[in-house]
């Protein structure tokens, strides 16, 4: 089936070959023209290029079509960052593409500007969710078995694997969910700066924004990441004797995603250090919400075990993970508070705008939570260790868990939410 | 990034002569006495591990929007069936029903060329979208028809049109070319 990977060919629609100025590219002196080059003859009538300048105004001139070249006459000189906006229709087939790119005169290019007025409401929200909770769910949950499961199962000299099959599916479950999501998640960033209708938003031509932009460029990293924690996976799933280091490798690749994950978010454009503390605030809430995930799903799973043995590994896993937790814990604050700081430009933003309001909600969301491991820690395990059963621990589990899943989606909308200016 | 079409006519024929290869190793495994066995090699669910990764990156490389939502999907058919077929055949995972991956597999792919054909039926190599997802999907159907009636043959007849996928692969850049 490597047939399959064969690329579609490139001759169905009017695509974009060449322009000058190219995509990305700086220039000394504002241009005279922008001439764009496509694959095939394109209909002069239907023609339509807009070149939006660092203003918002619209400098192009009239195009001229002369086959598959179309040149636009400009009047730019401004400093800044321009976004070119086509809509070609192929002459051979009639299809419409549609694409955007940017170039910048003595400044470095911006992304394209989104066309305004046009989103998919809701969707990039919950596709951040959903991306967030593949990180969790392959890279928290497996890097929970590498640090604390795995040291405590020996510990105790227990050799089986017996939670293997459910952490591999969760993860799997995971990657893929992130998979997709990270595709979807591309797709809806991309339409607002392409602009157009929903149904020629199939002809776009994307390449400009997938090279062009982080939106791409991080959806094109973690794509392939994810298609590599899916093959490990796999390789685990098929591998018994060779298992605990295939999903070790695993759970820390879905924990390296999340730099992908912060290379398109809002710190990434803050600085070197915005960029490095979104990716440490990421990947702690991964570990310790992926934690809690792991905990839950090995109450469950330990239920055949004697009870000595049960409560023996809960106990020394719970043990584990405090210390984790905790390291996981510090991080996440640390790094979320630069970034609080960072991003909002006065306290009282925390209360009259979107983004403070969110970030106050994420914030008491992690308190509570916070509040719930702490109570863990101070009375469920020595209750435990005193000879309570594990599963007493279940519901207090259960909600904590539900409380850092609206954490996460809190930190998905926030993700999605311009900071205050 | 757009591949050149020298790129793509090469990539066509290597992977219609890989594809021949791998579907003569799955289909024509004979016992020692001439009895025809189940495979057990390796080679096509790997190959369809490595070819959903490759139309992964189809996805990521696409030109226009449609071509990443049908190569994404070709992409999920591809890596579903190799894993199952990989569990199988390494013993980790045995279930009745796996016996239809395969079958499956090739028809739902075949489907989707026909989908794709449907989507863009004037682009550049409909034909051979078409050519090659009639018979695709008919050598995924033969095939699950002889594994719906537990029919043993010594050369199934679904060999016959996913050779002619393949010849039409290998064909394509010879077309070109001419």
């Amino acid at each position: 089936m490597l047939l399959l990977a064969v690329p579609a060919s490139a001759g169905a629609h009017a695509v974009l070959e060449t322009s000058t100025p190219g995509w990305g590219s700086v220039l000394a002196a504002g241009p005279q023209v922008v001439t764009l080059k496509y694959d095939e003859d394109v209909v002069p009538r239907y023609a339509r290029v807009a070149v939006v300048a660092p203003g918002g105004e619209d400098v192009a001139g009239p195009p001229r079509v002369i086959g598959s070249v179309v040149e636009v006459p400009l009047q730019a000189g401004r400093t800044g960052s321009y976004t070119v906006r086509w809509r070609m229709v192929a002459s051979d087939d009639g299809h419409v593409t549609e694409g955007a790119f940017s170039f910048g005169v003595r400044a470095r290019p911006l992304p394209p500007a989104p066309a305004s007025g046009v989103s998919v409401p809701a969707a990039p929200e919950l596709l951040a969710w959903l991306q967030f909770l593949g990180v969790v769910l392959a890279g928290g949950a497996l890097t929970f078995r590498a640090l604390v499961l795995a040291p405590a199962a020996r510990a105790l000299g227990d050799r089986s694997d017996r939670e293997a099959a459910a952490a591999i599916w969760v993860a799997v479950v995971g990657a893929a969910v992130a998979l997709h999501a990270g595709l979807f998640g591309f797709l809806v960033g991309a339409y607002p700066i392409v602009g157009g209708g929903l149904v020629n938003i199939i002809n776009t031509q994307i390449i400009p924004i997938r090279v062009g932009t982080h939106l791409g460029q991080a959806w094109t990293l973690t794509t392939f990441a994810w298609l590599g924690v899916l093959a490990l996976l796999v390789g685990a799933w098929v591998t018994p004797r060779r298992r605990e280091p295939i999903l070790a490798a695993a759970g820390i690749l879905s924990l390296g995603i999340a730099f992908g994950i912060s290379w398109a978010s809002h710190p990434a454009s803050r600085g070197a250090l915005a960029l490095i503390a979104d990716y440490v605030h990421l990947a702690a809430g991964a570990l310790w919400v992926g934690g809690v995930v792991a905990l839950a799903i090995l109450i469950g799973v330990a239920r055949p075990l004697s009870r000595p043995d049960r409560e023996g590994l809960v106990i020394a896993c719970l043990l584990r993970f405090s210390k984790v937790a905790v390291a996981a814990v510090a991080a996440l604050a640390i790094a979320g508070t630069y970034l609080a700081l960072r991003e909002l430009p006065a306290p009282s933003a925390l209360l009259t705008s979107r983004y403070g309001v969110t970030l106050l909600l994420k914030s008491v969301a992690f308190v509570a939570a916070l509040a719930l491991g702490g109570y863990h820690r101070r009375f469920a395990v020595p209750r435990i260790a005193a000879g309570a059963p594990a599963a007493t621990i279940r519901r207090t589990l259960a909600v904590e868990l539900s409380v850092l899943l609206v954490a996460l989606a809190l930190a998905a909308i926030l993700s999605q939410t311009p900071p205050p200016t | 990034m757009i591949l050149p079409q020298i790129q793509i006519a090469r990539a066509h024929w290597i992977l219609g002569a890989l594809f021949l290869a791998i579907i003569l190793d799955e289909y024509l495994p004979l016992g020692r006495d001439g009895v025809p066995v189940r495979s057990r090699s390796m080679v096509a669910p790997w190959a369809l591990i490595i070819g959903a990764v490759g139309i992964w990156a189809t996805v990521v490389f696409a030109d226009v929007v449609h071509d990443m939502l049908v190569h994404f999907l070709w992409g999920d058919i591809l890596f579903a069936a190799g894993a199952l077929e990989l569990g199988r055949r390494r013993g980790v995972y045995e279930r009745p029903w796996l016996d239809y991956v395969l079958p499956l597999a090739f028809l739902s792919c075949g489907v989707l060329f026909l989908v794709h054909v449907l989507i863009d039926p004037s682009g550049q190599g409909a034909h051979w979208h078409l050519a090659m997802g009639i018979l695709l999907g008919l050598g995924g159907l033969v095939d699950l028809i002889r594994v719906r009636r537990h029919r043993v043959s010594l050369v199934p007849l679904a060999l016959l049109p996913l050779a002619g996928f393949a010849l039409a692969l290998i064909a394509i850049p010879v077309a070109a070319a001419s």
